[in-house]
């Protein structure tokens, strides 16, 4: 009778372990949603310094086909170039460690210790009655305990590493809220700051490299080229215009998190966020080529 | 004027500033014109990217006092994971102790 209650119990145990299991799915879903959201920010940081270096460069030659440039005038575009590629080089440090935290998120999140300290436990019992077989002729540990000890060990490590997450984000809670805002804040200054560079990127190089040659009395040395160079120009500000919603999935993100904690959020939620991410990493990939 | 509105402003005047038509205009008048149009224009461009840099600033300060707090939960984090892989080591270990405790046993008449 004893037995039989120890058993049903542990199996009972079992089986809320593993209904409850599916939320270390949830967090490590969320926790690769913020390391791809990082790996897109620091492409787009990338992106950003190089088309503001270019900007400047477009002005600086839309300015010298009117007037001779000198020396101070180079220097004072030049010179908050050489500022922006310091402040972006801050920026990305700070991306770098939120992937690493969302990266740790996730390596624990889908840990397999569970499934090797099942297997170990297994090889510790079996070489346990080994021993005993070889000294009393019979195994020390009875054979229903012996098929429990591993499934029974999985459970109790997943469990931890499941109070180990919770814990983790419960601490945490207010300054991965606030680094959410901040990047939200940070992902619409870029999406403004990269439309207005990119619009002054299309209007100098239309002129320097379609409207001047076509204008010119000279006819067009390379015409292929020329079509080429139009197509890209006037198709350049369509990837920026994609950037303009990727500040709402920050924002999804944030309440995502705080839904997690509370036992609220959804696997369909989250993997609804993965593709939004995803998308914003294509964005910022085509940008930086 | 936020900083925010005050940026936008610029940018739409450097916008038609830097504009094709406005170009060819200039391209028709005097030497003298074309460089104060084009000390206006860099004087703004220059505006423009102060106010970014600004701003960038602003963002990196604030992001700067939570990396503290960030580090200590990767500390965490990682020290949960090796703590993880200590326990599958030691069951390990032991598993393996026992099989040898068991060879050698088994080879004692």
């Amino acid at each position: 009778m004893r037995r039989y209650v120890s058993i049903t119990l542990v199996l009972s145990l079992l089986v809320s372990f593993g209904t409850s299991c599916k939320s270390t799915k949830e967090f490590a879903n969320l926790a690769q949603a913020g390391t791809t959201y990082a790996t897109a920010m620091d492409r787009l940081l990338l992106a950003t310094q190089d088309i503001e270096i270019d900007t400047t460069s477009e002005r600086l030659l839309q300015d010298d086909a009117l007037s001779n440039q000198s020396l101070a005038k180079y220097q004072n575009l030049s010179k908050t170039n050489e500022e922006t590629i310091k402040l972006i080089a801050l920026l990305r440090k700070h991306v770098k460690l939120l992937s690493r935290y969302f990266g740790l998120l996730q390596e624990l999140a889908t840990s397999n210790a569970p499934d090797r300290a099942k297997q170990a436990i297994g090889g510790v019992v079996g070489n346990l009655n080994s021993v005993s077989n070889e000294i009393r002729g019979s195994s020390i540990v009875p054979s229903g305990i012996a098929a429990a000890a591993g499934p029974i060990t999985a459970a109790i490590i997943s469990g931890k590493i499941r109070g180990a997450l919770k814990d983790e984000l419960k601490a945490r809670r207010d300054t991965i809220q606030r680094e959410l805002l901040l990047q939200e804040e940070l992902l619409t200054f870029l999406s403004n700051h990269l439309n207005h560079d990119v619009a002054v990127i299309q209007e100098t190089r239309e002129q320097r490299l379609v409207i001047d040659p076509l204008t010119s009395t000279t006819p067009i040395a390379n015409p292929d080229a020329w079509i080429n160079n139009r197509r890209s120009i006037l198709t350049m500000s369509l990837t920026v215009q994609e950037l303009r919603t990727a500040s709402d999935n920050l924002k999804k993100l944030r309440e995502a998190f705080e839904d997690l904690l509370s036992g609220k959020l959804t696997l369909d939620r989250i993997n609804s966020l993965l593709a939004d991410f995803d998308s914003l990493l294509t964005i910022a990939e085509k940008l930086k080529s | 004027m936020s900083r925010e509105e005050l940026l936008s402003n610029l940018r739409s005047i450097e916008l038609r500033l830097r504009s094709a038509e406005v170009q060819a205009f200039f391209k028709t008048q005097s030497q003298e014109d074309r460089d104060q149009l084009v000390t206006f224009r860099n004087e703004i461009s220059q505006q423009i990217s102060q106010l970014a840099n600004a701003q960038f600033q602003h963002i990196a300060n604030q992001l700067n006092e939570l990396s503290d707090d960030l580090n200590a939960g990767i500390e965490n984090l990682q020290g949960e994971l090796d703590s993880l892989e200590n326990t599958v080591s030691i069951l390990n270990t032991i598993s393996n102790v026992l099989g040898l405790v068991g060879r050698v046993i088994a080879f004692i008449p």
